[in-house]
C-alpha cells in the first residue's frame, strides 16, 4: 500500500493529478474496523470543464509508461488495483478539497473525512453503503454537527432522516 | 413455550472485538485487509483449477489435475 501511495504522490508532483484523496472502503477502514475490499478508490479533481472519461487518458498514459497494467476498471499500482474517479459532483469535490492529510508509515497521503464519507455513502445509497454508514455510527466515527453541516449543504437531510427512521436511531 | 439461550454476552463481546479492530492503526488494519486479499486470491485460484479440472473430465481433485499436467 505504501508504494501505491508514493506513486499517487508522484502523480501530483509531476502534475498529472492536481490533487487526490482516498475514498471508498479503504478510507472507511481508516475510521472503522477493517473491511474486505479489493481496490483503492482515488478521487481526483478535474482542472477544466471536462465531462467525459477522456480525463483518465493522461493518468493511464503516465502509469502505463511506468509499467502499470490496466485491469478492467482499475489499474494495478504496486499490487493494489486503483480506481481513479473524477470528483463528479459538489459533494465529492468538497470531500476531496477538505480531505485530511495522514501518514501511512513514512508516506503522506490524503483521506476523505468521516463526515464526507458518510454523506457520500448516503448519497450513493447502495445497501453496502448504508451498512457502512451504520458502522461509522456504531464506532462513533463522525462528528454529528459537522455531518449535519455537510448534509445540509448538499441537500441530503431528507435522506439522513429516512436512514435514521429506518434504523430506528 | 420454548426458551432460547441468552446471547447478549456474546454479542457484547463481538462488538468489543470490532471496537478493538477499529482502534488499530491504519497500517495494521491494511495489513489485515492484505491477508484477506491473499486468501481471496488463493480461493479464486483453487476454484479456477477445480473448474478447469472438471471441464477436462478429471473430477474436482486438484492433486490429480496437477499430476495430469505434469
Amino acid at each position: 500500500m505504501e508504494k501505491t501511495l508514493s506513486v499517487l504522490n508522484s502523480m501530483v508532483q509531476d502534475g498529472v493529478l492536481k490533487q487526490y484523496a482516498i475514498g471508498g472502503a479503504v478510507a472507511a477502514i481508516f475510521y472503522v474496523e477493517p473491511i474486505n475490499t479489493n481496490d483503492l478508490d482515488v478521487f481526483f479533481s478535474v482542472a477544466g470543464d471536462e465531462t467525459d472519461l477522456a480525463i483518465l487518458a493522461p493518468l493511464y498514459q503516465y502509469l502505463g509508461n511506468r509499467g502499470y497494467k490496466i485491469q478492467g476498471e482499475t489499474i494495478d499500482i504496486e499490487g493494489w488495483p486503483v480506481q481513479f474517479l473524477p470528483a463528479f459532483n459538489a459533494l465529492l469535490n468538497e470531500g476531496l478539497n477538505r480531505a485530511r492529510e495522514i501518514e501511512f508509515n513514512e508516506t503522506v497521503t490524503r483521506v476523505m473525512r468521516a463526515e464526507h464519507l458518510v454523506a457520500i455513502m448516503l448519497q450513493t445509497g447502495r445497501l453496502k453503503d448504508l451498512a457502512r454508514v451504520q458502522q461509522f455510527l456504531e464506532h462513533e466515527a463522525v462528528d454529528e454537527t459537522k455531518l449535519r453541516d455537510v448534509l445540509t449543504r448538499h441537500g441530503l437531510t431528507d435522506k439522513w432522516s429516512a436512514f435514521k427512521q429506518q434504523r430506528e436511531l | 413455550m420454548k426458551t432460547y439461550p441468552d446471547i447478549t454476552r456474546l454479542l457484547k463481546a463481538k462488538m468489543e472485538r470490532r471496537r478493538e479492530l477499529a482502534r488499530l492503526s491504519f497500517e495494521e488494519k491494511i495489513e489485515i485487509v492484505n491477508k484477506w486479499r491473499e486468501l481471496s486470491r488463493q480461493v479464486r485460484r483453487i476454484r479456477e483449477t477445480d473448474l478447469v479440472s472438471t471441464d477436462r473430465g478429471h473430477g474436482t481433485d486438484r492433486d490429480d489435475y496437477r499430476n495430469t499436467l505434469s
